[in-house]
């Protein structure tokens, strides 16, 4: 195995491992993969993950992945504590 | 004559008249009992409590004595209660729970304040509550706070993930709120305030629980709806079962709470009625009122009577009474639940803190306005830990006594005008008819606690049947033998500890380690050289008065080995294998506590809180949403940037704790680092990492929720 083959085996490892942590199932990750195998050719050693697909987390269709979305804190109704 | 809410005189209701009756009772037996007590005493002396050593000793036994009759009668007054039916002025008899239903609830905040709690009981806690109160169909009035003080990034990063989770699973997002405050002032007081301050006029109620607190969903209505009922109740406490127990300490302590328990807490509401206390958490708070006229500022003294009120949760009772609201404990709520604390050395060091608190209360005994049931309740809580000093000194008098004996020749004619001799009288009859009845007393409560579980036939079978129960009193009054010398020791030096003001060490509490073999010799080895100590002077003193002394001096030198046993997983296992010290919930597990054990964090593999914020892309975008978005200037941008460096050069074990957290509060940095640990080229630390969270990924089925 040469070097680039090296590369591109680790960028996808790297891949997948990714989206499996943000929820993508593994059928939907392989498919993510597939689509995105010619970037990761042509990148070679480059490809970041945190690049490509955070913040496009719910784009990922039928694939479990859900980017996280707190609600936010109830709006402040501000109490006066008095010390007696 | 009393002062309502709105400040208008009125003339005592009908529980007020009955609270006094029965303290005056109360007051007319522990009285006499102790006179009688005391003269007995007088009789045992030799010199019938002539000298001053002696009247020392009368002295102290008589205050020690009241302790010992005050439990005896408490109890008393509980199994006379509970075996009539129940308190006719209790408000669960005033206001029974089908005439409830007609109450509407209202807005509720459920608060849980932590301090690097453990993460999984916390969270799997508050997921129970909140499932049982969901089951109930009255959700909608309710909102869970999850407040936290926590400072050590690798633990609040992990409640802001567990959070999330449990808004996920129970579909909680909008009623699940969590907050953090950086700066934690005033510990856990000043975290209620500050929930007040944001929130206060948002809701009506606010139910405070405690890390390992647990309160059914009908009881958490319930409480809403006699709040509802009786306007002038302003705080209302349940009475927590203990649970869950798994060490043998544990389950010790929790066998106690639900044998004896009951008849305590029945006798303790029944003298209380509306002048209860509160406990700081499982009981329900009128906040407009709380926010009114409950206010704690830091303490204006010296010494330890100076800075945060550590057992705020009595002076709240007291300021809230005070104002004109009642104060009530409900026993009869059942659903109510804490944790004990697994070892002695965790029990101790929480008694630390408490020693400290319930001594502060002596500020709060000569408040104006405080009413005297509260008066009492302050002395009743200083005597919890201020009794043990005296029982010292009351054994040490006793030595000295013994050594005056031995050592000097008696003296008949103290006085040099003396015309008869003092001779002293030994009279082991009275000595033995004293001890039986300090004996009676402290097991009467416990034969009352066997009578009132026997002629309950259905908790009798849950609690292991007849024998087993027989089996586990005895035990428990052996293990409670053994503990009792070692807490007064450990007791005493903590009144000495708070009287120099020595600091108290804010922690969170341990509930799931066992206790190691070193760390219990290190705390205990004072003690023990000290048990060894007396008993060998007792013994070239007069070998009989070992004896005397060995109930005492033995455990007090065992007291490693006995913490390290009872601290023990497999000892409270198997405890409960074999039946002994059962509770009612070991054989009817309730709903609530059904799933306690089911995680609600994945399997980190390892890696820190702080490395999966980094590295894991889910968490890294949900801590990213809950950090600030700081512009970098002031500087700020050439923090973030040498920071981030810093870590991408050394490590994360390199970073100091405000580093890290400095980069966990901030978006922008948790992106950089993200950016950076995922890329190629990423450090050799950070590819370590993310070849274990491949791991973990590759292991697990189901990832998210």
């Amino acid at each position: 195995m040469n070097r680039e083959d090296e590369s591109c085996i680790q960028s996808i490892n790297r891949m997948y491992c990714y989206l499996r942590r943000v929820g993508v199932d593994p059928q939907a990750a392989c498919r993510q993969l597939e689509a995105l195998m010619p970037r990761i050719i042509t990148s070679g050693d480059d490809i970041n993950p945190a690049l490509i697909i955070q913040g496009n987390l719910d784009a990922i269709d039928h694939s479990g992945a859900k980017a996280p979305h707190p609600a936010p804190t109830p709006a402040l109704l501000r109490g006066h504590i008095r010390y007696p | 004559m009393t002062v309502s809410p709105e400040g208008n005189t009125r003339s005592l209701t009908a529980w007020e008249n009955a609270a006094r009756w029965r303290r005056i009772l109360m007051a007319l037996v522990v009285t006499s009992q102790t006179a009688g007590a005391t003269y007995i005493m007088a009789g045992v002396l030799p010199y019938q409590g002539s000298t001053l050593l002696e009247q020392g000793l009368l002295a102290l036994f008589a205050i020690l004595f009241i302790w010992i009759s005050v439990g005896f009668w408490m109890a008393t007054f509980g199994f006379i209660v509970r075996r009539f039916g129940g308190d006719r002025h209790g408000l669960l008899s005033r206001y029974p729970a089908a005439w409830l239903d007609a109450y509407e609830l209202a807005p509720t905040a459920v608060v849980f304040p932590i301090y690097h709690e453990d993460i999984e009981r916390t969270f799997s806690g508050i997921r129970q509550t909140y499932r049982d109160l969901a089951a109930t169909g009255r959700l909608e009035a309710f909102e869970f706070f999850v407040l936290s003080d926590s400072r050590d990034p690798d633990i609040w990063l992990d409640e802001q993930a567990a959070w999330y989770r449990l808004c996920e699973e129970l579909n909680a997002h909008g009623r699940l709120h969590y907050r953090r405050r950086p700066l934690n002032l005033n510990r856990k007081t000043g975290n209620i305030a500050d929930f007040l301050r944001r929130w206060g006029r948002r809701y009506v109620y606010m139910v405070v629980m405690d890390a390992d607190s647990l309160v059914g969903g009908c009881d958490l209505v319930h409480m809403v709806q006699l709040m509802q009922a009786a306007p002038q109740v302003g705080i209302l406490q349940s009475s927590p079962r203990i649970v869950n127990a798994a060490t043998a300490y544990a389950r010790l302590q929790q066998f106690a709470n639900r044998l004896y328990g009951p008849l305590f807490t029945a006798g303790l509401a029944a003298l209380r009625l509306g002048d209860a206390v509160f406990w700081g958490h499982n009981g329900i708070i009128r906040v407009a009122a709380f926010m009114q006229y409950c206010g704690l500022r830091q303490l204006p003294g010296w010494g330890f009577l100076r800075g945060t009120v550590l057992s705020h949760d009595f002076v709240e009772a007291a300021y809230m009474r005070r104002a004109g609201y009642e104060v009530w404990m409900e026993p009869n709520l059942a659903q109510s639940y804490e944790e004990s604390p697994p070892t002695l050395i965790d029990d101790l060091a929480r008694d630390r803190r408490w020693a400290h608190g319930n001594l502060q209360h002596l500020y709060f005994l000569v408040r104006p306005g405080i009413r005297f049931a509260h008066r009492l309740a302050f002395v009743q809580g200083i005597m919890a830990y201020l009794t043990s000093p005296l029982w010292f000194l009351f054994l040490a008098l006793a030595t000295t006594e013994v050594t005056r004996f031995v050592l000097w020749p008696v003296e008949y004619f103290p006085d040099p005008h003396q015309l008869h001799p003092l001779w002293p009288q030994w009279q082991p009859q009275w000595a033995l008819r004293l001890l039986l009845s300090v004996l009676f007393l402290l097991f009467m409560p416990k034969l009352f606690a066997v009578i009132d579980l026997m002629l309950d036939r259905a908790k009798l079978q849950a609690m292991g049947g007849a024998s087993r129960i027989l089996l586990s009193v005895l035990l428990e009054f052996l293990l409670s033998i053994l503990l009792a010398p070692i807490r007064m020791l450990a007791h005493s030096r903590f009144v000495v500890e708070t009287l120099f003001n020595s600091k108290v060490r804010w922690a969170g509490q341990n509930r799931t380690r066992e206790l190691d073999w070193p760390s219990a010799l290190l705390r205990h080895a004072p003690g023990s050289l000290f048990a060894l100590a007396w008993a060998g002077f007792s013994w070239w003193l007069r070998p009989q008065f070992v004896l005397w002394l060995l109930p005492i001096a033995l455990p007090m030198f065992f007291a490693a080995p006995i913490s390290v046993w009872l601290s023990r997983f497999r000892s409270g296992a198997a405890l409960r294998r074999a039946r002994i010290m059962l509770s009612p919930e070991e054989s009817r597990l309730p709903a609530i506590l059904s799933e306690l054990d089911r995680p609600v964090l994945p399997e980190a593999g390892g890696l820190s809180a702080f490395e999966l914020a980094v590295i894991d892309p889910w968490r890294n975008a949900l801590h990213r949403q809950l950090a600030r978005t700081r512009s970098d200037r002031g500087g700020r941008g050439e923090l973030r940037e040498a920071l981030v460096q810093h870590c991408n050069a050394d490590g994360v074990q390199a970073l100091q704790r405000e580093h890290r957290t400095w980069l966990a509060q901030d978006a922008f940095a948790l992106a950089r680092l993200h950016e950076v640990a995922w890329a190629a080229d990423a450090p050799a630390c950070w590819k370590k990492s993310i070849n274990r969270l491949c791991q973990i990924a590759a292991d697990s089925p189901a990832l998210r929720p």
